[in-house]
This record gives structure tokens, sequence and C-alpha cells, in this order.
């Protein structure tokens, strides 16, 4: 299996912190929604729990040593649930189906 | 014989309490005296109301002389009333020349501290200067909301956090913003510290600086446990 292509924002730490610049903020949030989906896809994974999900690689970066906090992680996950590509299997919102495409796509 | 010629231990014990019962008589004689001057001040006070409910009546022209002599009554007295007065003359003689006077003193230290002060050492070099007859925090403030009004080379503004500066009119807001990316930019990073340290502001300033920039989407933020970072703002720059 192929080594994972992480995509430039994932060196740079700011990509960790959620910005409170609105414009900033949205192209963050969407390049963090795209490595996502691409991340389980290669992973062939589709359900993602956000307490193990906190420790991979997907949200902790050892090389640069940043992390995404848990909150972030919500912000994250709350916008790909409006894009579609995500369901919640509890109502604790702990784990999610991971859909790489929405229902609609499919 | 008085009591003070009274021999032995009875005599001193005596003119002891002779002592005491003067200071008595001192300390109340000095507290009624505040009482009585309190009574006035009170029927200052409900004088000067009634007064700006009549004006209040007339409803506010422009700069009027007599709200103005009334405003300089209440503020030798130390009752602003603000609430009622704002429309009834904008702010007071005294703030006004004051403003002119800080203008003149203070133009040069702001242009040489980069531009801009905060109010806090802006208070401390205008007090540190006078010895005497020193500036109250809201004297300071009041004096400084009007320096627009009066076209003055040096102004007050507020930052979004709430700090209040000084900002000479001849700083241009998005050169500094230039300046700053490009200096992030250059370091690859930077702190407010380190932006402070290099041109030679404070550290708050140097920070409100990062902020504006921010803001603008000039850099980004990195927050850790260790500092808060800014980047340049490669979101915005870099094609996906």
């Amino acid at each position: 299996m192929a080594d994972f292509d992480w995509p430039w924002q994932y060196k740079f730490p700011p990509f960790f912190t959620i910005q409170p610049n609105l414009e900033t903020r949205k192209k963050q949030i969407e390049a963090w929604c795209t490595l996502i989906l691409d991340y389980q896809k290669y992973l062939k994974s589709y359900s993602l729990d956000v307490k193990e999900a906190q420790n991979s690689p997907l949200f902790y970066n050892k090389s640069i040593s940043r992390r995404l906090h848990e909150d972030g992680i919500y912000t994250i996950l709350g916008e790909l649930q409006k894009k579609g590509h995500i369901e919640w299997k509890d109502k604790g919102r702990k784990e999610c189906l991971i859909m790489w495409r929405t229902p609609e796509e499919w | 014989f008085s009591a003070r010629h009274r021999p032995g231990i009875v005599g001193i014990e005596r003119s002891i309490q002779q002592k005491n019962t003067h200071t008595n008589k001192q300390i109340s004689v000095a507290f009624e005296d505040l009482n009585k001057l309190i009574q006035q001040a009170k029927e200052m006070v409900s004088l000067t109301k009634s007064i700006a409910t009549k004006i209040k009546e007339k409803q506010g022209d422009i700069t009027e002389n007599e709200t103005r002599k009334f405003k300089s009554y209440l503020l030798s007295m130390g009752i602003p009333n603000p609430v009622t007065r704002e429309t009834h003359g904008t702010g007071d003689k005294y703030y006004t020349e004051l403003a002119r006077q800080l203008s003149t003193v203070l133009t040069k230290p702001v242009e040489e501290s980069g531009g801009m002060m905060t109010l806090t050492d802006v208070y401390c070099r205008v007090n540190r200067a006078r010895g005497m007859e020193l500036l109250s925090p809201e004297d300071l403030l009041h004096a400084c909301e009007l320096m627009e009004v009066l076209n003055l080379p040096i102004r007050l503004r507020t930052f979004d956090s709430g700090v209040l500066v000084l900002q000479s009119k001849s700083q241009d807001e998005e050169q500094v913003i230039a300046h700053t990316t490009n200096y992030v930019g250059e370091n690859g990073n930077c702190t407010a510290e380190e932006l402070a340290q290099c041109l030679g502001v404070s550290v708050l300033l140097a920070k409100e600086r990062l902020l504006l920039t921010e803001k603008v989407g000039g850099v980004c933020r990195d927050e850790t446990i260790e500092a808060l970072r800014f980047f340049p703002n490669l979101f915005l720059t870099r094609p996906a």
C-alpha cells in the first residue's frame, strides 16, 4: 500500500488551530474536509471514533507536534455533516459514519 | 491652683485627660464641618439635576454658551453626568483645551514610538512630566475622545480587544499591515514578543498589529501551549 500523500497544509502549524478570520477559516475547513475524506478513503474505513481519532495521525501530526483539539474536530465534522458526508451513529456524537461520497452522488 | 500645677500623679492624670478631651473636640468639630460641606454639596447636586432637566426640555443646539458654562460648574464639583448632558453641548471647554495641549505635547513622542502609544503609556508620560495638578484617567480619556473632532494630529483609537491607543494621523494603517505581513513572511513566523523586539514597540502594540493583520487575512495563527505564533496566511495565498 502506498504511503498516504499528505497535503501541504498538514505540515503547516496554523492548520491545527481553528482560525478566527472568517475567510481564512473557510479555506482551512475546506482543506480539512478534503483531507479527512481522502484519508478515510485511503484507509478504506467507514467509521470514525472521535476519541480514537484524536490520537490518529489524521489529527495529530507528530513531526511538528501539533494536534487538532476536540472542539476543532467537532467544528470540521459539523461542516462535513452539513455537506452530507457524515452520519452520527449515536446521539452523543462519539462515533460517525463517513461517506466518501454523499448519498446523492451515489 | 489650676489643674496643671497640681503636683503628684493626680496632676499628671488630669493633664492627660484634658489633652484627650481637647483632641476629641477637635476631631468632632472637623467632622461636623465636613458634614456641613456634604450637605451643601448635596444641595448643589439636586440643583444641577433640575437644571439638567430644564436643558433637556429645550433640546440641544450645538455648543451653546449656557450649557458649556453649566458643564464647567459640574466639573468643578466632581459630578460628571454625561447621560443627560451629552445632547446639550459636546464635551467641555476644559477638555477641549486639554486635548489641544496634549496634542502639542504628545505628537512627537507618539511619532517616535512608531505612530502609536497606548493610553496607559500616555497617562504615565503626561503625569510624570507634570508633577503637580495631575490628570485623572477620566480627564485624559475625555480629552482624547475630543481629538478627532478638533482635527488634531493625533487621535484616539479603540482596538477590538478594548485597548485604547493614541495614533498619529500620519500613520498609514495599510502600510503597517503590509509591513507586518512582510516581516512575518521573511521570518517564516513570529510571536508578538519577537515583533515587538524587532520594531522597538511594546508587546501590547505588536500584538495589536498582528491581530489587525490577521483580521484582513495577511497572517494566520498557530496557537499552542508554548506561544501564539503568527504565520504567513498560506491558506489564502497558496493555490490549493
